[in-house]
Formats: structure tokens, C-alpha cells, sequence
């Protein structure tokens, strides 16, 4: 940092002491503490000075300034507004200007002290000179809202015949705002008249409002095409004056404009797309000319980039298309910037052309590990897109050691899982390909360090891949499948890890004896409390499929039918009464689609709880008597119902985490076809 | 469309901030923190872009910035507008900053902010581009400086406000936009190390 001494010292001697003291006290503050304190006074007596008569213009001046700091800074500087609007007021331009600068940084459209600057407003349009007038343009565009904007309209009109251009060229730009804020005013009249401006400056500010019209309407904009094809044909000759240029590039900024115009115009549209090859191919040749020069500005890289997302949003063209490759490979061979910009080329180009873009994905891994997080983002978005059977190995390989690396922020390896999850089921060879690749996600993730110092939040939701792989397998039934995560989840019995949520699924689903189980709840204690819920969840699916509990472990389970957790005690005291049912799984293999049926027919009614309970029997009355159910097992599951029907529904539960799934799924499972009831319940009360 | 334009130190202290999209005061330093602490981390070498902050709009937006010794230019921008196009126009501000300053430094900005915003004014409007020719914004920044310097001549400092004769007062303005002054006689150059670019 600067020495303070010398920044006084040095600071020019149009500064007031009090000012200079102001920066210097905030300069010297070491805390925000200290800066608090310096403020709080400055606060003060500016509230109080501000009141008083005006000795000095140049005092005047800085105490809005002040102002300006103080907001800056974070404080509340809106006693000032009104100040500030008096400023705006004065016929001083001098004062008006740092007025108008205050307001605009004060206020915002919703307030109603913004209205006190509308007579203002309306007198500087009015005005002779050119630079208040503009000044009342740029506040305008900041100050007024919805409510105001009509007053403003037909005055802001008349400004696109004013003599000046650069009072055309801002009253373009309100009524750039203007449309932003009403859509609604479409007038091409108006829009018309800026475009068609004798001014190339005002035309240029004009291409917005085109770009947003088209954008919206690309239809009703087809006939303009035309227009906008010469105007950029003339812009790529240098036509324009050389003011334009930049950096010896013509206007490059309008350009991309125009260019944007063209992405939504010719989208899905053959005939227009063919029309603008021509300017396009133009384009094209002569923004690569420039960027092959060491001194390319970057606004000219901006026009190549944007006639390539040109070329790829239009109605294909293989001629350009090919152009557009080769010149994703400069991008791909450069700076960074470049590199990050190719990548998004190529994710298009993935999207629109798979088997041309197909060729460039192994020029994609090396980025995967690039420095720079947002080319990995973006290399990575690249594979999502563009990975296909070829080469899916090399891919999720590559995926696979990024997801592995420490460093890798949690956004990234978020994006990877989610990658790899897509890629995979996507281009899989098989079901157990793709099970295998989630098993290894799951055993990396739970590796990394970030895993391992997982604080009780994070561990309560376990990640959207256990979800996938979860959903995965009670959709699909292969032997080969059943057997990975069997011999997965025998691996695992460590409660940290994240396999040990899919060791817990999988001991309901799959295992031929209470063995596992009981290795389980005896670690009950250590087990947080989701696994618990995950746990007792599958113990359920675990009974109705091998019968009732053994005793030690009943007797270790019960006491949670006490649980403070509503949903623990739910699923606690599901478990043991199913256990207590004499021939559970013979019940369930005989009459499960008809409870499956009743407990759907329950998790659609209104889910308000308790209140519901006579509703509830009424319909559980209903469907005793159309499906001749017995009465004791209906007692039971109302007893259930009765206990928190609410809980039973919730997925995912209060806490964000994702409920025990698939339960009543899984009783299917278990069902022999011909037990399937005929009848159906009528719908819930 | 350009959210908002900040600048702040390699320090996090704001040097300038201009919101073109409403946010609440809260919301605006919150915002100006959370940039900071996202360009902070990140090596010179890697590219200008970064994905906007949860706050200002998530990846719908980008952060285009450029950094210079001691300051970081941050553009918030939407997905409509061109990363390449808003990294020169902030080279065309700062180049802009250096010639109304005369080798532009931090402590410019914190004795010139109003200034630095009457610059910024010329460049964007209401988060759209108005001017990208360096010597045009200067003519317009230089209209308003001339016509100020003829106010003070009538003014005396010690006039009450508003208190000025109306008829010369408007016969400056009027006369102003043909008369051509040569150079920014106003703007005091503080020697200190010049700002270096990249």
C-alpha cells in the first residue's frame, strides 16, 4: 500500500483539508472496526453540515463526494438524497452533474424520491445545451422506472431527430431501457428511425433493441435479415469511418451485434441461413486475417468467436461448419482466454455435429487438468456432450483422476459425477458397466479428503450418485448387477464412507439371512442418525422378505420405537410389527400388490396429517370391503397410517436428506405375478 | 447487459462500484465481496472469465476481468453480451483513465471518483455500451470539464447557488459543444509509479 503521508502530500490542491483527511482516515483504518468509527463521525457532521448554508462551492462539491465514499463503503448515505436531488436542481452544471451522479447512486427507480427529479428531468430535455440534455439521458436511463417512463416517451422520441448524435445515440439507448422494462412497446417506427440514422454511431446503438426484438421474435424480424446482411457487409468492408476502428479492426463491437442478430434469426430457418452465408464466410476470413497478427485485440477474437456461434446456431452449413473446426483448433492451441472460448465452441459443435465434434475429444482431456477452473468446467461440459461409445473409456478415465485429485473444488467434482453418471448411462456397454463406474465414483469420493472430514451436515445427504446408483438398480434387474453391489457392499463396513449407505440399502434388497443385518445394528451407535432411518428402512424390506427379526436384535431395535425423531420411530415401530405378524413374508407375497395399492392410494391424499384420519378409515373402510381384506392386517397398516401417515410419504424427508427410497418399490419385487389383485380401490376421499 | 462495474484493490477495498441493475445496498457489498474473494484466489496466468458469484446471478453471468498492478477492473455481465468485447472495452476505460489522468494510478481513483464515474457514464449507460472511440468519450468528458471552468470564471466561489445570471450562464453552455479547447488543463497528475498494464 501507498504511504498515506505521501498521498497527501501528493493529492492535488483541489482538495479541501477536511477532505483529505476523510481519505486519509479511512485509509489509515486497519479494521473495519476502525473504518466503522470514522465513518460513524463523518456521518454525523456531514448530517449536520449538509443543513447548512453553502459557504464554498468546492466544500459544497465534496461533501457529496462524500457521499459517494460513504455508500460506496457500505454505509447508509441515504440522508443525503435530498441533497443530492437539490443539486440535480440547481442550473449550475457543475452542481447538476455531481447531483445527478449522487442520485443515481442513491436511488433506484422504486423509490419514490426519484419522482422529486422528474420536473428536473423534464427541464434539462428541454434545455439548450447539449450537455445537459445528455446528462438528463444517462439519469433517466438510471432513475426512472415503469411508472415514469411514459412521461419521458414522447420527449425521448423527438431526441431521435435532435441535431446532435450523441443526443440520438443516448435517446436510443433509454428507449433500449425503456423497452427492457415494458416489452410490450414495440414501435419499429421508432427503432426504424434510429436504425436508419445517418449516423453510424446512432445505427450501431440502435442494434440492441434489434437484437432483443429478434431474440424474442425471430419471425416477425425475418424481412430485416437483408438489412442487417448490408449493414454488415459494409462494416467488414471499412466503410465506416475510422473512428470506428479499433485497433485498426472495423467496429468490432457492432459486429458481434449483428452477428447475434443472425444466431436467432437464422436458426431453424434454411432460407435466411443460406442468405447470410455469403457475409458470413466474409466475416469469417477476415477476423482469422487478424488473429493470426500478434497484436490482435481481443474484440476482434470476439468477432471470430461469435460468427463461429454464429455459423453453429444457423440452419447447418458444411462449407462453414468446416471453417469453424479449423478454427476451434486455433482456439484450442492458444492463450487462455482462447482456450476457454474454443472449448465452448466445441461444446456446441458436439451438440449440433456429434461425429465432427467426436474427433476433437481427446484434444479435450489434456484441459481436464488444466490450471484454470473454469477450462475444466468447461472441458468437462465438452465430454458430457460430446463423449460416445469410442471413446467413453479414455473419458471416464480421465474424469475418473480429476475426481480423485484433492485439489478439485467441490463445484468441479460435483459437475464430474454428474458427467460421468450422464456419459455412462448413456453409452454404457452394460448394466453392469455402468453400476461398476458409479461403485468406483462412490469409493473415490468417499477417499478424498474432503469426504473424510465430513462434518454431521454433509454426511446426512449422501450424494445425488448413491441416489443414481439406487434408483439404477431397482429398475433393472441382471444378475451381474446384484452381484457387484453385493460383493460392494460386503466390502464395506465403515460407517464414514459412502459406501456404507449403499451397504445399508443393499442388506434389505439382496441379503439371503440376517447376518449382515446384525453386524449393522450392533453398530447402531455409531451410526448417524439418516443411516439409522436408512438402516431400520431396510431392516423392513429385510423382514417382509425373510420373516420376523431374531430376538437379539428385535430387542436392540425396539427401544428406538421411542425415538424423539418422528421418522425413526415410524419406521421402528413398522418393523416390529411386522415383525410380530405371524407369516410376514406369506402375507406379502400373497396380498403385497394390494397394500401397495393401499398405501399409494394413501401417500396421494392430501398430505396434511393427523387432521386426515377420518378420511383416512373412511377410505380404509371402502377398500376393506371392495378387496374382502381381512380385517386384523388393515388394523395394522391403519395403525401405521394413524401413527404419522406424513412420514410414511416423505420423500425426500424435512431435512433435505433423501428418505429411505424404493421401499414399497421393492415389495413388488417379491411378488409372484399371479398374486396380483383384479380389483381396484376407488379413489381417496 | 453489463450488471454492474467495480473496481477494488488487491485488498478488496472498493475504488469504485456501479450497479446498473437494481441490488440493495446489502445485496451490492455482499456482491463486491464475494467477487473479491473470487478473483483473489486466482493466478494471473489463468483466463479473465469467471463464472458469476451465487449472488449476483450464478452461471447465467460472468465476471470479465482485467488486472492491473494494484487494481482489479471487474465487469458482472449476462450471457447476451461477449467476453472478448467487455475485456477491451474495460482496456478502452483504463486507457481512457490514463489519458484524462496522465498515467492513471489508485490514488486517481480514490481523489477522482466522481470523475472516474462521469468516465464510466460515457463508456456504459444503463448497462449498455454507448462508446468504444477513446478520443470521442474524452470530447464529451472534455464539453462537460470546459463548460464547468467557464461556470466557476462567473461563479465566483463564494456566490450563493443558483445565484448566477441565467442569460451568461446559458450563453456558456450554448457556446461550449463548438469551441475547441486543447488540452485537460484541470486534471492534476499525482507523480507516483504509473499504473503498469499487463
Amino acid at each position: 500500500m501507498k504511504n498515506v503521508e505521501q498521498m497527501i502530500i501528493g493529492s492535488p490542491n483541489g482538495h479541501s483539508p477536511t477532505f483529505k483527511k476523510f481519505i486519509k482516515d479511512i485509509a489509515d483504518s486497519k479494521t473495519k472496526y476502525e473504518e466503522s468509527l470514522v465513518m460513524q463521525s463523518e456521518v454525523e457532521s456531514l448530517k449536520k453540515e449538509i443543513k447548512t448554508p453553502y459557504a464554498n462551492s468546492a466544500v459544497q462539491h465534496e461533501r457529496l463526494v462524500k457521499l459517494i465514499y460513504i455508500h460506496m463503503l457500505g454505509y447508509d448515505a441515504t440522508f443525503g438524497v435530498i441533497d443530492a436531488i437539490k443539486f440535480a436542481q440547481q442550473s449550475s452544471l457543475f452542481y447538476k452533474r455531481v447531483g445527478y451522479l449522487v442520485s443515481s447512486l442513491l436511488l433506484n427507480p422504486g423509490r419514490e424520491e426519484s419522482l422529486l427529479l422528474c420536473c428536473s428531468l423534464q427541464k434539462d430535455l428541454a434545455s439548450d445545451s447539449v450537455v445537459e440534455q445528455s446528462m438528463a439521458l444517462t439519469a433517466i436511463c438510471q432513475l426512472m422506472g415503469k411508472d415514469t417512463i411514459s412521461a419521458f416517451l414522447p420527449t425521448i422520441i423527438k431526441k431521435l431527430s435532435h441535431p446532435k448524435e450523441i443526443i440520438r445515440k443516448k435517446a436510443v439507448d433509454v428507449l433500449y431501457q425503456f423497452l427492457c422494462e415494458m416489452p410490450e412497446q414495440t414501435h419499429d417506427d421508432r427503432y426504424m428511425k434510429a436504425l436508419c440514422d445517418p449516423d453510424a454511431g446512432v445505427m450501431i446503438s440502435a442494434l440492441p433493441i434489434y437484437l432483443k426484438l429478434c431474440k424474442e421474435q425471430p419471425a416477425k424480424y425475418r424481412h430485416m435479415n437483408k438489412a442487417f446482411t448490408d449493414i454488415l457487409i459494409q462494416i467488414v468492408e471499412g466503410r465506416l469511418h475510422n473512428s470506428f476502428n479499433y485497433h485498426t479492426f472495423p467496429a468490432p463491437w457492432a459486429q458481434v451485434y449483428l452477428l447475434q442478430i443472425f444466431q436467432f434469426l437464422g436458426s431453424n430457418d434454411k432460407l435466411l441461413s443460406e442468405e447470410m452465408s455469403h457475409v458470413l464466410h466474409l466475416v469469417i476470413a477476415r477476423a482469422s486475417g487478424k488473429m493470426t497478427t500478434p497484436q490482435a485485440s481481443d474484440a476482434a477474437v470476439a468477432v471470430l468467436y461469435q460468427v463461429c456461434q454464429t455459423i453453429l446456431s444457423i440452419y447447418p452449413n458444411q462449407d462453414l461448419i468446416l471453417l469453424v473446426t479449423r478454427k476451434i483448433d486455433e482456439f484450442l492451441n492458444s492463450s487462455s482466454n482462447k482456450i476457454y472460448l474454443g472449448l465452448q465452441l466445441l461444446e456446441k459443435l458436439c451438440e449440433r455435429q456429434p461425429s465432427i465434434g467426436g474427433a476433437f475429444i481427446p484434444q479435450v482431456y489434456q484441459y481436464i487438468s488444466h490450471q484454470c477452473t473454469m477450462i475444466q468446467g468447461a472441458a468437462i461440459k465438452v465430454l458430457r456432450v460430446g463423449v460416445s461409445s469410442p471413446t467413453l473409456s479414455d473419458a471416464t478415465r480421465v474424469l475418473l483422476e480429476l475426481l480423485s485429485d484433492p485439489s478439485c473444488s467441490k463445484e468441479l467434482e460435483d459437475l464430474c459425477c454428474t458427467t460421468l453418471a450422464e456419459i455412462g448411462r448413456k453409452h454404457a456397454p452394460s448394466p453392469a458397466w455402468y453400476v461398476e463406474l458409479l461403485l468406483k465414483i462412490l469409493g473415490i469420493r468417499s477417499s478424498t479428503p474432503s469426504s473424510l472430514t465430513v462434518t454431521p451436515s454433509s454426511l446426512s445427504s449422501p450424494s445425488p450418485i448413491l441416489n443414481t446408483l439406487i434408483n439404477y438398480c431397482t429398475t433393472t434387474v441382471d444378475s451381474e448387477v446384484k452381484a457387484l453391489i453385493q460383493t460392494a457392499a460386503q466390502q464395506n463396513d465403515d460407517v464414514n464412507s459412502q459406501k456404507s449407505w449403499l451397504s445399508i440399502w443393499a442388506l434389505g434388497r439382496y441379503d439371503p439371512d440376517f447376518e449382515r443385518a446384525t453386524v449393522w445394528v450392533n453398530k447402531l451407535e455409531s451410526l448417524s442418525e439418516n443411516q439409522i432411518k436408512w438402516l431400520l428402512d431396510s431392516l423392513v424390506v429385510l423382514v417382509t422378505r425373510l420373516g420376523a427379526l431374531p430376538k437379539p436384535l428385535f430387542s436392540l431395535l425396539e427401544p428406538y420405537t421411542n425415538s424423539p425423531s418422528p421418522i425413526i420411530r415410524q419406521l421402528a415401530i413398522e418393523l416390529v410389527n411386522l415383525s410380530n405378524l405371524p407369516n410376514v413374508t406369506s402375507l406379502f407375497n400373497s396380498q403385497a400388490d394390494m397394500l401397495s395399492i393401499l398405501i399409494e392410494q394413501l401417500s396421494t391424499t392430501p398430505d396434511s396429517g393427523l387432521e386426515n384420519t377420518t378420511a383416512h378409515k373412511q377410505f380404509l373402510a371402502k377398500f376393506r370391503k371392495r378387496a374382502n381384506f381381512p380385517t386384523e392386517k388393515v388394523e395394522f397398516h391403519h395403525d401405521i397410517q394413524e401413527e404419522g401417515p406424513k412420514q410414511r410419504v416423505n420423500v425426500p424427508t424435512k431435512d433435505g436428506t433423501p428418505a429411505p427410497t424404493a421401499t414399497w418399490v421393492s415389495y413388488h419385487e417379491h411378488i409372484p405375478e399371479e398374486a396380483s389383485a383384479n380389483e381396484k380401490p376407488e379413489p381417496p376421499l | 447487459m453489463i450488471k454492474a462495474a467495480l473496481i477494488f484493490n488487491n485488498h478488496g477495498k472498493p475504488r469504485l462500484t456501479k450497479f446498473f441493475t437494481y441490488y440493495t445496498e446489502e445485496m451490492q457489498q455482499q456482491i463486491i465481496r464475494e467477487t473479491f474473494l473470487l478473483l483473489s484466489k486466482r493466478e494471473d496466468s489463468v483466463c479473465n472469465f469467471l463464472e458469476g458469484g451465487t449472488l449476483i446471478g450464478g452461471s447465467d453471468f460472468r465476471l470479465v476481468y482485467r488486472h492491473y498492478a494494484t487494481l482489479y477492473f471487474v465487469f458482472c455481465v449476462d450471457s447476451s453480451e461477449s467476453e472478448l468485447g467487455i475485456l477491451d472495452l474495460i482496456q478502452v476505460f483504463v486507457e481512457t483513465l490514463d489519458r484524462c489522468f496522465e498515467n492513471v494510478c489508485e490514488l486517481d481513483l480514490i481523489f477522482h471518483m466522481d470523475k472516474v464515474h462521469y468516465i464510466l457514464q460515457e463508456i456504459v449507460m444503463g448497462g449498455m455500451v454507448v462508446e468504444t472511440n477513446q478520443t470521442e468519450i474524452l470530447t464529451h468528458i472534455e464539453a462537460q470539464q470546459r463548460i464547468e471552468k467557464q461556470e466557476a470564471g462567473i461563479f465566483k466561489p463564494s456566490g450563493r447557488m443558483g445565484g448566477a445570471p441565467a442569460r451568461a450562464l446559458s450563453a456558456a453552455k450554448s457556446m461550449a459543444p463548438n469551441v475547441n479547447l486543447p488540452k485537460l488543463a484541470d486534471l492534476q497528475n499525482i507523480s507516483l509509479p504509473s499504473f503498469k498494464k499487463l
